[in-house]
């Protein structure tokens, strides 16, 4: 291997990404120029001030304040009820929320379908990386935590069943 | 044990104990990754609340295609560049210094000029180099996972990382 050569596999070795064979190389290389050796070192360097930076302690009760801040957030927001014609959903519950669930779950399975075509793992979400769970996690205000019988959950759970959830 | 999917599937159907032992074993990663990207420990603790308590909402929908973990740092991270977009002072000044829980009772002067020194060039990073190099020099993950994280290629990986170790050796260089 020469200079040029190791010196561009030098960030990926410090970083324990080269394969046996090849690291080998690196090394072997290294105990002989000392310009490829002194890069090196001031890599191995770096990353050790980067390393002595202190991390964060975990703050007395962090565990059970989140939890208290999600039961919270449960009792304050039970499910996020719907508004039609002005009328909250709930309060029409029987009727209104099995009629819209219908026409939802028509429009629902066309967009399944449409959606279910592409490759998908069973058990995961057809396209879905794990990028997409997160930002999914992340933007998810409205939908989370419906109220048993509404249309949301009544929707959702009708969405589980077309992916095999 | 009960594994970290086993834990969600419970949290998915209202167990809150399963909730809590899930940010019991992973509060510490969720901090530290949100401490040394955001460089507060105020800023550090609301995002990974808030992270922890997306998962929980997401509960219901999470499907295990990859390590849980790697759902948290992809969490975590997508907060923490939200916080980082809002563009709220702290993040970009250089921080006042304040104390470490993690540092023992004696701190040298030289010692905490030298966290402050490489804080600062740390904090001079754009995000995504920032997150790089947070998530390879103290969360220790490969190329190959830190791309999952960050949704990009592993070469993509590699030049996040040389270039933010060029910037942090200029900044470096220029503070001492």
């Amino acid at each position: 291997m020469n200079c040029k050569t190791v010196q561009s596999k030098l960030s990926a070795h410090t970083d324990g990404e080269l394969s046996r064979s090849e690291a080998a190389r690196v090394e072997a290389h290294l105990e002989g120029c000392t310009e490829c050796a002194d890069a090196y070192g001031r890599l191995r360097d770096l990353s050790d001030r980067l390393r002595a930076l202190p991390g964060m302690e975990v703050p007395p009760g962090f565990a059970a304040d989140v939890r208290r801040a999600a039961e919270e957030n449960r009792r304050a927001a039970p499910g996020r009820t719907l508004r039609l014609f002005g009328r909250r959903v709930d309060a029409l519950r029987p009727v209104l929320a099995r009629a819209a669930a219908g026409l939802l779950a028509v429009a629902g399975l066309a967009l399944g379908l449409a959606l279910g075509r592409s490759a998908a793992r069973p058990g995961e979400m057809p396209g879905e990386s794990v990028r997409q769970q997160a930002d999914y996690a992340v933007e998810l205000e409205y939908l989370s935590a419906s109220p048993p019988g509404s249309v949301t959950e009544t929707y959702l759970a009708f969405l589980g069943e077309a992916n095999g959830g | 044990m009960l594994s970290d999917e086993q834990l969600m599937s419970r949290a998915a159907e209202g167990d809150m104990d399963a909730f809590e032992r899930i940010v019991e074993r992973h509060q510490q990663r969720a901090l530290n990754i949100a401490f040394r990207f955001l460089g507060r420990d105020d800023r550090a603790e609301d995002v990974a609340q808030e992270a922890f308590l997306k998962i929980l909402d997401n509960a219901p929908n999470y499907r295990p295609s990859a390590k849980f973990t790697t759902y948290l740092y992809t969490v975590v991270w997508r907060l923490c560049i939200d916080r980082y977009r809002r563009r709220e002072p702290d993040v970009l000044d250089a921080h006042p210094d304040r104390p470490s829980d993690a540092e023992g009772p004696v701190e040298t002067a030289l010692e905490a000029e030298e966290r402050a020194r490489v804080r600062r060039a740390l904090d001079g990073l754009p995000a995504r180099q920032r997150m790089a190099v947070v998530l390879k020099y103290f969360e220790e993950l490969s190329y190959r996972e830190i791309a999952r994280v960050m949704d990009c290629t592993e070469n993509a990986v590699d030049s996040l990382l040389s270039r933010a170790r060029r910037a942090l050796r200029d900044a470096l260089q220029e503070a001492e």
